[in-house]
């Protein structure tokens, strides 16, 4: 009986100390997750605004040409 | 008296059991006041990049107009035979210039790509407020570059419309040196090459706008 009470004592013990980590984990994860999303757009509209920025200035160009 | 035995044992379940809640309760009162005041920080400094976008707007926007009046003015003078000429003064000092400044603002606030983020300041920062002040700086990018997104996008299309014009003028133009016989057939042909060019440059920055726009509205 006290082997096992003590047993249980143990298993509580661990239980309460590593509970939160995989929380934590998760939680880093779909921060990660999010982060790359985020960047993700954003380097879309970078490189949609360089395409835009290019277009304008060959045309600007070929406009002072005429 | 076995019952007096187990007692202790008891006691020390207990004590772990209340240790491993308090040590929890603990940590989420800590992450709960970590998130306020990451929170807190992230709200400013969206601010601040806001109020500095604004400024950067306006003050791009006070110069262009006082470029076009300078233009419009110096267009005046020049009568018509110049007024193609003014035009391109105008185009030239209204456009191009936002892109120039935003970018200059941006380097000087710390506009660095989206790996550059990476571990920088990690050694004053936890694994998780690394994590949070990452996620922060990648949201104010965003917001950043879709206002830059959105001011282009107007200013193309006003562009698409005045080069459109621009390109109708001096094709008229040349059809009309070319019936009164003021210009050479290898010279009316020279400049109807332009013009072809110049219309197909305002086709491509068309279809970027367009993809720009399409862009924004699939976000």
């Amino acid at each position: 009986m006290k082997k096992r009470l003590f047993a249980i004592a143990v298993a509580a013990l661990l239980l309460s100390s590593c509970g939160g980590r995989a929380a934590k984990e998760a939680e880093a994860k779909a921060l990660e997750a999010e982060v790359e999303q985020i960047e993700k757009v954003t380097s879309q509209i970078d490189s949609t605004l360089t395409e835009i920025e290019e277009a304008a200035i060959k045309l600007d160009t070929l406009l002072n040409e005429l | 008296m076995n019952n007096i035995k187990r007692v202790p044992l008891f006691v020390l379940i207990i004590v772990f059991l209340a240790a491993g809640n308090i040590s929890i309760a603990q940590e989420k009162e800590n992450r709960s006041k970590e998130s306020k005041e990451m929170n807190k920080a992230a709200e400013q400094e969206k601010q601040k990049g806001k109020e500095k976008v604004r400024e950067a707007e306006e003050a791009v926007e006070a110069e262009a107009a006082q470029a076009g009046e300078a233009a419009e003015e110096e267009a005046e003078k020049a009568g018509e035979a110049s007024e193609d000429k003014a035009e391109k003064v105008k185009d030239a000092a209204g456009e191009g210039k936002q892109p120039k400044e935003m970018k200059e603002m941006q380097e000087k606030e710390g506009d660095k790509g989206p790996g550059h983020a990476y571990g920088r300041n990690k050694g004053d920062l936890t694994g998780r407020e690394f994590g949070q002040a990452r996620a922060e700086e990648a949201r104010m990018q965003q917001q950043l570059k879709e206002a830059e997104l959105d001011d282009q996008l107007a200013k193309g299309e006003e562009k698409v419309a005045q080069s459109r014009e621009r390109i109708r003028v001096a094709r008229e133009e040349l059809e009309k040196e070319k019936t009164g016989r003021r210009i050479s057939d290898k010279d009316y042909q020279m400049k109807k090459e332009k013009i072809d060019k110049a219309e197909e440059a305002v086709n491509e920055y068309e279809q970027q706008v367009r993809n720009g726009r399409s862009l924004k509205s699939d976000k």
